[in-house]
């Protein structure tokens, strides 16, 4: 009884963990290897729920979380005192030294209202579908900011130009540090259509988030597309772009940008984000 | 004293109460304009959902285990035994406490609950303080991840030496500070008198149940940690840190700010700190490594389990002296 509302969290916890690897959704929250460790922590949720239900009745006075009332069977050592009760959680003994006392069978006065605050985020997480971050997590990052140190860990795709993703262009481009290097080459790219004010009516900017481990670490890599008909795609549209690499200039600096040949809509992917450890 | 620690318990009873009851009236009376500004803001809210669920995922499994650990302390090791392999000394003491993270790899979500059961079991309050900070850092996971992305050289060895001091010196400073003013009553006063519950006479279930109350216990401070880190996130742009970040003093100050808001895990922090790499000295990525590790907004949401308000300011303020200067000193010997 008392744990009521411990094993209702725990289960509820449990079930949505379960929903988000049952929906795939959980490629919107964290990179994929994540999902054993998720796995083996539903399975220890679980186990500790069942725990609970292994313990012995619990025994009349350690049922007080609440201060309500009803102790008749003190068949056991009644101990009120201050050792017995340090706990300083919410026992409620409020005057009536008869009322005990030591919930501290651990239970730390859980309640519904607490529980029900703590399942409040995750309850409209639920009821909201999810999205993968785009672009309106864009302006409070920095484009590009990517390092090449970590291509010991990336598969060699560097032969196959056109093959690269945003975020192996993006190191490369970081690398060389020159636009020019790149001009000329074959690209063909996946992402979400993001535009900043600086795009006119023919660019937009195809952008993509590379996650190491969770959405917290997420930061985009893109760069902006020539189009003719730049304004027929809505933000956060999916596009594969192909066309060939060119420098314009941008706030004084050359910049590398995409000459499209072909921009063409796409299902949004399964997995949204890129990762430094593969595809 | 148990007077007081009533009248505190009733007063946070009372506090959830009318908070929940403000929440709803205020819900009420503004339906439609907060409903209309949702709708306005639904992409920052979607945002706002999608990082936070990001977070608190990433952490759960990490907390889970540090409750599990911290239920099977609970039952399987005696004091003795703890007294017995850490030293009486003060000063070894959190020399040696600074280590056990090197056989306990897991960060901080991690070790909030396993340090409790420490202090229960009667660790010293500057030995679980010097665990507390060293153990993001000196672990084997995060030294092979900080090697992943620097390559094993000066990075690597500043990271994990620049954590050990600033670990250690901290909690040579709460030594000097008695027990009841760091740690909470609760944690101290060795409440949790088993024997008194009746529990199921196999050790493993009566761990469970103990590693299931301190996790229910934690992971209330984890979601607020986790909502506080992503408010952050949403509503400072990066931009805001990186502007004014020139010089090797301001270029720490900015990265070990952003290292605060951002609350990543130790484990993977390198890799983001690598994207700054061109952009910024290395004292600063330093500075983004060590103290970011040890101190961010959802660490210190945690500790506030365990550690009294006051404590809790010096713990942000002396590992953030230290390990600044520590970091614009290493910027300016780099620079020679």
């Amino acid at each position: 009884m008392k744990r009521s509302p411990t094993i209702v969290f725990l289960l509820g916890l449990a079930v949505f963990i379960i929903v988000r690897l049952a929906t795939g959704q959980i490629l919107l929250y964290l990179r994929a290897p994540m999902t054993g460790l998720l796995c083996a922590t539903i399975f220890f949720l679980l186990l500790i729920v069942w725990s609970y239900g292994m313990q012995p009745e619990a025994s009349p006075h350690t049922d007080q979380v609440d201060g309500d009332d009803s102790h008749d069977a003190h068949d056991h050592e009644h101990v009120h005192n201050e050792e017995a009760c340090a706990c300083g959680h919410g026992h409620g003994h409020d005057g009536d030294s008869d009322e005990i006392a030591c919930a501290c069978g651990c239970e730390h006065g859980t309640t519904w209202l607490k529980v029900g605050l703590m399942a409040l985020p995750f309850v409209i997480g639920l009821l909201i579908p999810p999205q993968p971050l785009a672009s309106s997590a864009m302006s409070n990052r920095s484009l590009n900011r990517v390092s090449s140190r970590s291509t010991r860990a990336l598969p060699a795709a560097q032969e196959n130009r056109a093959d690269k993703n945003l975020y192996q262009w993006a190191m490369y481009l970081n690398d060389s540090g020159d636009p020019a290097s790149v001009s000329g080459q074959a690209v063909r790219v996946t992402g979400f259509v993001y535009r900043d004010t600086r795009c006119g009516s023919n660019t937009f900017v195809v952008a993509r988030f590379v996650m190491m481990c969770c959405a917290a670490d997420a930061s985009p890599v893109g760069f902006p597309v020539q189009w003719p008909d730049a304004v027929a795609f809505k933000k956060d549209e999916w596009v594969t772009v192909t066309g060939h690499f060119g420098v314009t200039i941008l706030d004084k600096t050359p910049m590398p940008i995409i000459n499209a040949d072909s921009v063409q809509a796409v299902e949004s992917p399964a997995r949204p984000y890129l990762s430094p450890w593969g595809p | 004293m148990s007077a007081t620690k009533e009248h505190d318990s009733g007063k946070g009873r009372r506090l959830w109460v009318s908070l929940a009851r403000a929440a709803g009236i205020v819900a009420l009376v503004c339906c439609q304009p907060i409903a209309t500004a949702l709708w306005e803001y639904r992409d920052k809210v979607a945002l706002f959902l999608t990082i936070f669920q990001g977070i608190f995922i990433e952490a759960l499994p990490f907390l889970l285990l540090g409750a599990l650990a911290s239920g099977f302390l609970a039952v399987y090791v005696k004091p003795e035994v703890l007294s017995r392999f850490l030293p009486r000394n003060r000063v070894l003491g959190v020399l040696a406490g600074g280590l056990i993270g090197m056989i306990y790899p897991v960060c901080e979500c991690g070790a909030v609950p396993v340090v409790r059961r420490l202090y229960q079991k009667g660790m010293t309050p500057a030995a679980g303080i010097s665990f507390l900070l060293a153990s993001p850092v000196l672990n084997i996971i995060v030294i092979f991840s900080t090697a992943q992305a620097f390559g094993w050289g000066k990075m690597v060895v500043a990271r994990v030496i620049m954590c050990y001091v600033t670990a250690v010196v901290t909690g040579l400073v709460f030594s000097r500070l008695a027990p009841g003013d760091i740690l909470l009553p609760e944690v101290t006063a060795n409440p949790h008198d088993h024997t008194r519950m009746r529990w199921n006479d196999v050790p493993f279930w009566k761990a469970m149940s103990l590693a299931g109350d301190e996790f229910m216990d934690m992971v209330r401070y984890l979601i607020i940690g986790a909502l506080a880190a992503t408010l952050a996130q949403v509503l400072i742009p990066q931009s805001f840190f990186l502007s004014w970040a020139k010089g090797p003093v301001l270029s720490v100050v900015a990265m070990a700010t952003l290292a605060f808001t951002l609350s990543l895990c130790s484990n993977v922090d390198a890799f983001v700190a690598l994207g700054f790499a061109s952009f910024f000295a290395p004292g600063a990525l330093l500075a983004f490594l060590v103290f970011g590790s040890m101190i961010s907004i959802k660490n210190v949401t945690m500790f506030r389990s365990t550690f009294r308000q006051k404590a809790i300011w010096r713990l942000i303020l002396v590992p953030l002296v230290i390990s600044w200067s520590l970091a614009i000193l290493f910027n300016l010997l780099w620079r020679n």
